[in-house]
């Protein structure tokens, strides 16, 4: 037996392949939090993309209030004044656009992939 | 036409006198004051404007003006708070008060879509006015760090207010009267 099948054949011996196996990708990964601050009139970051069932938290660091609207209207935070965050993991699979509610030009997007996740 | 830009006078001699002779002598009491003044200026503009206006779009604008102005003088009277500076009356701010009677009074004599198109124009001359005199000499002339990084925060909602005023003088301008 060469090294390397000694090697191979006490791992097999000891369940070692077999605790790499089930880590490889068959277990889904928990949900993740991704966070999008407001600040001088725009949100940051302007595009990203997540998992279905991941958590997106707009924080406002500006000094005037705003809110993370929908375009199709689907889903609206309340007013976010200065330093509030509102947070939801109810985001439909796709491409969502969004915006200020207050300031048009505010826009921003949210992909929901499966698999995906920036 | 005069009470259009009686507004903007006090800024833009503020931002003149900054450029030919330095940055004016402005403790940062008043310079608080100032900028507390111009921001309640905007928002009895923008009162007026949703006592006389019956355009859905001119009035969202306005509750815009009063949500985000109320919001930065909110901010501006805590850090004054914190920094135990009392906003200081002075010329500029006597002036500002003055102008912005003027403009009221003028617009008070307009009704309908002229109105409208009076509103806008004025808060296009308005916060292009204020842009100019925080940057180039307000922010110049603070001593506070605080306060200077305040001022400097609040210019993008500025340029953003003045991007929406231009839009919408520019439709308000381009339909019937």
């Amino acid at each position: 037996m060469t090294r390397l099948e000694t090697g191979a054949a006490v791992l097999a011996a000891t369940g070692i392949p077999l605790l790499v196996a089930c880590s490889g990708g068959s277990r889904p990964e928990a949900p993740r939090r991704h966070v999008v601050e407001i600040r001088a009139m725009a949100f940051e970051p302007k595009t990203i993309e997540i998992r279905p069932g991941d958590t997106v938290v707009w924080v406002n660091r500006d000094l005037v209030p705003h809110t993370a609207t929908a375009t199709d209207a689907a889903w609206t935070s309340p007013e976010l004044g200065p330093g509030d965050e509102w947070a939801t993991a109810a985001i439909a699979e796709g491409a969502q656009d969004y915006l200020c509610a207050y300031h048009s030009d505010m826009r921003g997007s949210v992909e929901v992939v499966p698999g995906g996740g920036s | 036409m005069s009470f259009l830009m009686t507004l903007t006078v006090g800024l833009t001699a503020l931002t003149l006198s900054g450029d030919h002779h330095g940055p004016p002598a402005l403790s940062d009491a008043e310079i608080a004051h100032i900028a507390v003044t111009a921001n309640q200026l905007d928002v009895e503009a923008a009162r007026q404007a949703l006592d006389r206006s019956a355009d859905d779009r001119v009035r969202d604008f306005a509750r815009t003006m009063i949500r985000d102005h109320e919001a930065v003088i909110a901010q501006a009277a805590a850090l004054a708070g914190r920094l135990g500076v009392e906003p200081a009356d002075n010329e500029v701010s006597r002036s500002l008060v003055d102008d912005a009677r003027s403009a009221r009074e003028g617009l008070a004599r307009l009704s309908g879509r002229e109105f409208d198109r009076a509103y806008m124009a004025n808060e296009v001359a308005y916060h292009q006015a204020v842009i100019t005199a925080v940057r180039d000499t307000l922010v110049p002339a603070t001593r506070n760090a605080e306060l200077r990084q305040l001022l400097e925060a609040v210019l993008p909602a500025l340029e953003g207010h003045l991007t929406h005023a231009r839009q919408l003088a520019d439709a308000l301008g381009g339909e019937p009267s």
